[in-house]
């Protein structure tokens, strides 16, 4: 048994084609990415080496990508907030039905599944002036003030930005919390109610700390993924009008494929996993706990 | 208590109205005409649903092409990435030499990086190797994006299997590649279901790797192929609707048949990340 377990011609066999893809795919880029971040180079002829003054111009004189930033930490914030709380709210009150959930879970869950840019796409066609669903739907509430041209005015672009954002991942967080939820034992609930807690106490002394492990799941999804967000944004609107809904993800793809400057936009690449790594550490050690056994 | 009831049921209800609404709506838009969605009421069914919407998007916005490529690279990817994923998880949880832990780790940390970052040298690697304008030059990223989840629930799976299962096959003088593929595939089907079925969903949804790799349009998925689609014929809205309708018809149907399986599948994928 064991001199057949540790056969290495077989074990070279099933691990060497993974392994090789996976380092041609994520390995060699990410050392290249870092090193091209440190040049000028434009896609021909040498690489010329400049040390840090990539990283000096973005956060010195490159204005877009500090309205990127901006925009990225409104989109992190709004974006996690708002799919958080609802898909919580709606995974408790689901939970705590006996009957009928299936309809709603089904409901929640059919715009996690559709691509992006179907939404985005989806979403362009809503807020059209001419035709689209919102400021119809706001006439029709005799809410005729409130219409505007959404995805183009300065003012509401990137709001109309986010909430299909929410719209589309609301779902995901409650169906993962749902599932933590239906884990909790019945009997910790039931004890609580015994010892006269109602039923908002049981849910903040009881519920949510034996939730935590989940949510801690569902806020590094919702916060990596505002982090590194793209093709929403970029179909609807491709960050204008004037770069107002631009992201760190965007300026990254429209210097490098767009305008070509591969050094610069490596160096927002490797500030964009720095970033994802660091927030993700910050995440754990914040929502750090002992894994309860139930 | 009945009122307290009825209130939650009534905010459930109004809450998937937004969920699944504008998608009905956009079903209702994409059987109208141009004229009727500039005259008429937003609300308004079409007063002769325009099926040939579906047929002009389908032929002539060659979404039939699209929808094609979409197929062929994602059950390439998927199929490659289940393979090579089992293979990986059965050596790291089966076989013994040193370091197996570090591969899991390897990959793992693989897992945490943005797909972002890799985007430039893998389009000049992609270049200098000639796979730019074939499929692969998108089918290997995904393989690579869907190994450290597939090798992950897979040798966990596997660890919830008796060794003796095989431990008799190797009696009778069984090899291990005989034994892995009669003996152990047919076990882990659950394991590659959940798997695979994330790994269907994503693929099929990706954007930014094959807008980025796929230069010409015979090659588009879906989601580029909309893009496209927008690009070419923004004035044909109905169409326009229709495609977008397509592109998400395989999801959801997929999603009616076993939904049990889906929610369970992205909840796994989740707790990953």
């Amino acid at each position: 048994m064991n001199k057949i377990m540790s056969n290495k011609a077989v074990i070279a066999l099933f691990l060497v084609p993974g392994l090789l893809i996976f380092a041609f795919v994520f390995v060699y880029p990410i050392l290249y990415t870092a090193n091209l971040g440190f040049t000028s180079w434009k896609g021909l002829g040498p690489k010329e080496y400049i040390g840090f003054e990539n990283y000096i111009k973005l956060f010195t004189s490159d204005t877009i990508f500090m309205m990127s930033l901006k925009n990225t930490v409104i989109i992190l914030v709004t974006a996690v907030l708002g799919q958080l709380i609802p898909a919580l709210f709606f995974a408790l009150l689901l939970s705590g039905m006996k009957k009928r959930t299936r309809f709603f879970r089904v409901a929640f869950f059919i715009p996690v599944l559709l691509s992006t840019t179907a939404i985005a796409l989806m979403w362009q066609k809503i807020y059209d002036v001419n035709y689209g669903l919102l400021n119809e739907a706001l006439g029709l509430f005799q809410l005729a003030g409130w219409q505007h041209d959404w995805l183009t005015e300065e003012a509401t672009c990137l709001i109309a930005a986010i909430v299909p954002v929410i719209w589309q991942w609301i779902g995901y967080h409650m169906i993962i919390l749902y599932a933590g939820l239906k884990a909790i034992p019945e009997q910790y609930v039931e004890a609580a109610r015994l010892d006269g807690a109602n039923a908002f106490q049981t849910t903040i002394r009881v519920i949510l700390p034996m939730l935590k492990s989940i949510l801690k799941v569902c806020v590094v999804l919702a916060v990596v993924g505002s982090i590194k967000i793209f093709d929403n944004i970029y179909v609807m609107t491709g960050g204008g009008p004037y770069n107002l809904t631009t992201t760190i993800a965007i300026q990254m793809y429209k210097e490098s494929f767009l305008k070509f400057n591969y050094g610069y936009g490596s160096a927002i690449a490797v500030l964009l996993c720095i970033v994802c790594v660091v927030v993700y550490l910050i995440i754990n050690r914040l929502m750090a706990q002992e894994d309860l056994e139930y | 208590m009945k009122l307290k009831k009825w209130g939650k049921m009534l905010i459930l209800i109004v809450f998937s109205i937004i969920q699944i609404f504008p998608l009905l709506w956009l079903i209702n838009f994409s059987l109208k005409s141009n004229s009727e969605i500039y005259t008429a009421s937003t609300f308004s069914f079409p007063k002769v649903p325009m099926f040939s919407n579906y047929i002009d998007a389908w032929i002539k916005g060659n979404v039939a092409n699209y929808f094609l490529n979409s197929v062929v690279v994602t059950f390439l990817s998927v199929g490659l990435t289940i393979v090579l994923g089992c293979m990986m998880g059965y050596a790291i949880t089966r076989m013994r030499f040193k370091g197996s832990n570090a591969v899991l780790t390897f990959l793992m940390i693989g897992m945490m990086v943005p797909i972002h970052a890799t985007l430039i040298p893998l389009f000049l690697i992609m270049q200098k190797a000639g796979l730019l304008n074939t499929r692969w030059c998108i089918i290997i990223p995904y393989i690579a994006a869907g190994l450290p989840l597939t090798v992950f629930i897979i040798s966990n799976f596997l660890k919830s299997i008796p060794r003796e299962l095989e431990e008799a096959a190797f009696m009778d003088g069984c090899g291990v590649i005989r034994s892995f593929v009669y003996i152990i595939i047919p076990v882990l089907k659950p394991a590659i279901a959940t798997v695979s079925i994330f790994a269907y969903m994503t693929n099929w949804n990706e954007f930014i790797m094959a807008s980025t790799y796929l230069q010409s349009s015979k090659l588009y998925t879906l989601p580029i192929g909309l893009t496209a689609f927008r690009g070419a014929y923004s004035a044909e809205l109905g169409p326009m609707a229709a495609a977008i309708i397509i592109t998400c018809v395989p999801l959801v149907a997929f999603y009616c048949i076993c939904s049990e399986q889906v929610e369970k599948s992205f909840t796994a994928g989740a707790v990953l990340k």
